[in-house]
């Protein structure tokens, strides 16, 4: 079913709109949820909290991209979780590898919630991640917001693993530099 | 977990975070998977570099077996200069040794002359008997560039020259065969014999006269033969090749040279020619 119809049923107060999201992004959200959490009944409550938030949320919005929209509710779900769950340990997840590598990014002896707000780093995040090449951009987001694995991106693109490491580490290194220079020291 | 790393995770967790707020058709746009290589390239990629080895082994090789071949040739060429040792494919009783630089000599123009007149008569040969010659080996016509070659070699650009007419010689009667009488052939003023065993033609013998100063120079330098009385010429004779084709050239007295070539046995040249 096309998103607008799905859209249309939320509108409606239609609950196979929840049926009809399931079959068609349950899937994708569950794959959002598992690369967080590692763990399939904790990906199966996140799911089923995106459907309930997702049902709570529209109407009023009218979300343009509605896979984005479920995606990015799931994410957020799933880090809440995974946090909230405290038991972040090695190997449990890409979290603890992810957070291990973007802590290149964030300079000693500074804070995020010190320095600045979460809205502006996401805009300068955003500006960033669109003067990059269309390929590095992809890689990167594949890594930091599906939180995949360097061997799941090279086979969707078709590259080099070692060319997908490389191109992330010359990002990380390139957004370092980038919100240096706009002064965010994180 | 220390708690400076605790931090950092901390940080680096509100940076994922912050990461939710990415513009949509950012994320839409990293949906696409990248459109399958065709499988040429991928081949190309995974053994590219395998398959340009071979190629350039296959190539390297083509280059020095032929500049090796290239060699061999010219190494021929210059090493056997005239036709008997072409024709045999040996050197024997070293008739040819030294013929290279020898050649190189100043020979008598009349030399040149006859070396033009050998060549020829080897090209009427070859086409008179095309069917024997397919039967062999020879390679008559590299027989006939390298007199060609030789020739020019002595005669620098001089006109070609003609001696006389030949004498009729009177070769013995070889037994079992049949004599064709001497016919100036050629048109140059030799005369050309040949003989027939059961109707095959077995040899041909080419007569023409020389000065008598050519034909030692050639002698001296083993182009041809000097029939003597105790028949050591028979010892120097080329040996046949494979097929049992001999060619050669002997002095026979009175400034006459008979150019042989044919598939004789010793015995029977030395009969031919007593």
């Amino acid at each position: 079913m096309l998103d607008t119809a799905i859209i249309d049923l939320y509108f409606a107060r239609n609950e196979q709109a929840i049926a009809e999201t399931q079959a068609t992004y349950g899937k994708y959200c569950y794959q959002i949820a598992w690369n967080v959490l590692r763990d399939s009944e904790d990906s199966d409550e996140c799911v089923n909290d995106t459907w309930f938030r997702a049902w709570n949320s529209i109407p009023p919005t009218r979300p343009a991209r509605l896979s984005v929209y479920l995606g990015t509710i799931t994410r957020n779900l799933s880090l809440d979780r995974w946090k909230s769950r405290k038991a972040a340990r090695r190997n449990n997840g890409e979290i603890p590898v992810v957070l291990d590598e973007i802590a290149e990014v964030i300079p000693d002896k500074s804070s995020v919630e010190d320095e600045v707000e979460a809205a502006r780093l996401e805009e300068l995040i955003n500006r960033f991640l669109h003067e990059l090449p269309e390929k590095d951009c992809n890689v990167f987001l594949r890594r930091y917001w599906y939180l995949e694995e360097y061997g799941e991106i090279a086979k969707r693109y078709h590259m080099n693993l070692n060319t997908v490491k490389s191109s992330i580490h010359r990002t990380r290194g390139k957004l370092r530099e980038y919100l240096e220079k706009e002064g965010v020291t994180i | 977990m220390s708690d400076k790393s605790y931090d950092r995770q901390e940080e680096s967790f509100r940076l994922l975070q912050a990461l939710s707020g990415v513009d949509p058709e950012l994320l839409q746009r990293s949906e696409k998977q990248a459109p399958e290589r065709k499988k040429i390239i991928q081949f190309a990629n995974k053994y590219g570099a395998l398959c340009a080895a071979c190629l350039l082994c296959v190539v390297l090789g083509s280059v020095y077996f032929g500049v090796l071949e290239k060699t061999k040739e010219s190494g021929m060429n210059e090493a056997v200069p005239f036709s008997m040792d072409a024709v045999s494919g040996e050197t024997q009783n070293g008739l040819q040794e030294g013929m290279v630089e020898e050649a190189d000599e100043e020979l008598p123009q009349d030399a040149g002359a006859f070396l033009v007149e050998a060549a020829s008569a080897v090209d009427w040969m070859i086409s008179a008997d095309a069917t024997r010659q397919e039967a062999n080996s020879v390679d008559s016509s590299s027989v006939k560039n390298k007199l060609e070659k030789l020739t020019t070699q002595v005669c620098s650009g001089q006109e070609e020259t003609q001696d006389g007419y030949a004498r009729e010689f009177a070769f013995s009667k070889l037994e079992g065969c049949e004599e064709a009488s001497g016919q100036d052939a050629l048109g140059d003023g030799s005369l050309v014999y040949s003989w027939y065993r059961d109707g095959a033609l077995v040899c041909y013998v080419r007569v023409l006269s020389l000065d008598s100063t050519s034909i030692e120079k050639l002698c001296e330098i083993g182009q041809v033969l000097a029939k003597d009385m105790e028949a050591q010429w028979l010892s120097k004779l080329p040996a046949a090749d494979e097929a049992g084709l001999r060619h050669f050239a002997l002095s026979i007295g009175d400034g006459t040279v008979a150019e042989y070539y044919g598939y004789l046995s010793q015995e029977e040249i030395r009969t031919l020619f007593e």
